[in-house]
């Protein structure tokens, strides 16, 4: 069934350059590079563009063009900001004592979505793993320390994902900051909340077993 | 969980609840075109001479109880030659429900299916079919490689705790992850720490499993050894000492404490040789004979004796799990052991509720235990006939 969804995109292509729509074909293959987006949806979204016409395409092109020249990295703690700094490094009344460490500024928009967390952030840029040649080098580790050097953050919250390369850039994080922070926490592991235990996998529920606490 | 009572040391196979193959076809199978077979609940024996097709009847009941061949082959392999896939229907009873079981190939696509619908994991296999094997290769277990010993173990603890194979797949991620290191000649002590300290969790929970697995087994084997003439105080399963390493653990240091330290000793070492060398990945679970091996001491026909033990034993602890007994395929059992022994390994299975499928090149001079149903098969050139 995979398969033959994959083939049939190569036999579209040819299929749709034969009926003379090089254009539809260019915009179809562009969209379907996008996460989540398979051909039959890319096709979808471009016979919606025509349908819509003219106006919704313009508006869509400026969108883009503004994302491509408008948006880039928040020059203190790397997360998508429009102009120097991003809206949470501006913000006066964000707690600077409390810096919570993430992998990618996608994370920082779930952190914010619970409306709890009243500090700053910092992006790393993704997470330790030699495989794939990132050390830490690669990722945002220098401008943090650099912040930590400053000694206003008083807690720092490590909450890389917790797989094994995520364990890992904690541990390495928590050594960095060691010598400047007086408290260095990682998020709890354990059972979502408003999930049912049945559903729960085993290596979770393990974790929440090992992580259990006194009532 | 509640301990079954029987199980507590009687440690005879008794079963609570029944796991039984009923029927099997077989279609484009290895050297088997087209077979439907009617299973007897107690012995079957698959009768034929050499590369007549015994093992494969066996190795399709092994695949659709564990997913995977017993002998290691991918689906084309299995495939009859000539044909482009094969298939497996079984039918099961268990816990008093009827089961269909469909397994099936095309290509390099396989799929397993339990009552129409597809199987994700094996844990949805688990209250349907559960089957404990012995292969001719069997004694690669007590002779062979460490890393069949380490299978083995991981094997067994995975079939009784299923989160036990995320522990080990995130071990290999973090030991490459090391290994990567130590071959770029990475000189950075704390991105080895931050990788050394995963190894130590995971390690120390893999030690720990691994343990705990190898001390249930050598207690429930007793019995086993005893039921086939062997002294069940003298024989034992425990971690070899890792032979060159500089540094052994201390009596009573906690296991983490150990692989920290020995893994900081070790990087220049480890560097130059460019991998990691200590760790659950370099133990050696070994079997014993009091404090010798038994590889190297005992006679071919006591390993024997002890391995059927250790099947035994395994097949008694997923009864015990599972309250149902599993399925036992036995191909050759008989080779390697003298006509006591036989007559012993015999005794033993008869006594039990096990369903059990042997593959035997004959049952001349055997003298069969005649408690339990019992049916015969001849095999020959892939075409398999009950004998009347």
């Amino acid at each position: 069934m995979r398969n033959a969804a994959g083939f049939g995109g190569v036999r579209g292509e040819s299929a749709a350059s034969a009926y003379g729509l090089p254009s539809v074909e260019r915009a179809v293959l562009l969209l379907a590079r996008f996460p989540g987006v398979g051909r039959k949806s890319a096709q979808r979204m471009v016979h919606y563009l025509l349908r819509q016409g003219r106006g919704e395409v313009e508006q869509l092109l400026v969108a883009l063009q503004n994302l491509a020249e408008q948006v880039s990295e928040c020059r203190i703690c790397h997360n998508l900001a429009e102009g120097e700094e991003c809206w949470i490094c501006v913000d006066p009344r964000r707690d600077p004592q409390q810096l919570c460490v993430i992998e990618e500024a996608m994370d920082l928009l779930a952190v914010e979505k619970a409306a709890t967390f009243q500090g700053r952030y910092h992006v790393l840029g993704g997470r330790l793993n030699p495989l794939a040649g990132i050390g830490p080098e690669q990722l945002h580790l220098h401008s943090l320390e650099e912040r930590l050097q400053t000694g206003t953050v008083q807690e720092l919250i490590i909450a890389t994902n917790p797989t094994v390369e995520g364990e890992a850039t904690a541990h390495y994080v928590a050594q960095l900051a060691a010598p400047w922070v007086e408290r260095v926490t990682r998020l709890a592991y354990g059972m979502p909340m408003g999930g049912e235990l049945e559903y729960l996998d085993e290596s979770t529920l393990y974790q929440a077993l090992a992580g259990r606490r006194p009532f | 969980m509640v301990a079954a009572k029987d199980g507590s040391g009687a440690g005879c196979v008794k079963s609570g609840v029944v796991m039984q193959l009923e029927r099997l076809q077989i279609r484009d199978f290895r050297n088997i075109a087209q077979a439907g077979l009617h299973w007897s609940p107690g012995w079957n024996l698959l009768l034929g001479e050499n590369g007549q097709g015994k093992t494969n009847v066996l190795e399709a009941i092994g695949l659709l109880a564990s997913g995977r061949s017993f002998r290691r082959a991918t689906a084309q392999v299995m495939r009859r030659q000539g044909a482009a896939g094969f298939a497996l229907q079984a039918e099961v009873v268990s816990g008093g429900l009827r089961h269909q079981l469909l397994f099936t190939a095309q290509g390099t696509q396989q799929q397993l299916q339990l009552n129409g619908k597809g199987v994700g994991s094996l844990s949805a296999m688990d209250q349907v079919v559960v089957a404990v094997v012995l292969t001719p290769d069997g004694p690669a277990l007590v002779r062979g490689a460490p890393e069949e010993r380490r299978n083995y173990l991981d094997w067994i603890i995975f079939s009784h705790q299923r989160s036990y194979a995320n522990l080990v797949r995130e071990y290999q991620t973090a030991l490459r992850a090391r290994n990567q290191l130590l071959r770029s000649q990475c000189s950075d002590g704390r991105q080895y720490e931050a990788w050394e300290e995963q190894l130590v969790a995971l390690g120390a929970a893999i030690y720990q499993a691994r343990q705990e697995m190898m001390q249930q087994v050598a207690r429930r084997m007793a019995h086993f050894l005893e039921a086939l003439a062997l002294d069940p105080d003298g024989y034992g399963w425990q971690l070899a000492a890792t032979e060159g390493s500089g540094r052994e653990a201390e009596a009573d240091q906690p296991r983490e404490a150990y692989y920290r330290q020995a893994l900081r000793y070790h990087r220049a070492a480890d560097q130059r040789s460019g991998s990691t060398s200590i760790g659950p990945h370099r133990d050696d679970p070994q079997f014993w004979q009091g404090k010798r091996l038994l590889a190297r001491f005992a006679s071919r026909g006591q390993q024997k004796r002890f391995l059927l033990a250790l099947k035994l034993t395994e097949a008694d602890l997923l009864r015990e799990r599972l309250r149902a007994a599993p399925l036992l395929l036995l191909d050759d059992p008989l080779t390697e052991l003298d006509q006591d022994g036989s007559s012993r390994l015999l005794r033993v299975l008869s006594m039990g509720s096990l369903q059990i499928f042997i593959a035997l090149c004959s049952t001349e001079g055997l003298a069969w235990p005649g408690e339990r149903p019992l049916r015969r098969f001849q095999v020959q050139e892939g075409t398999i006939q009950p004998i009347a």
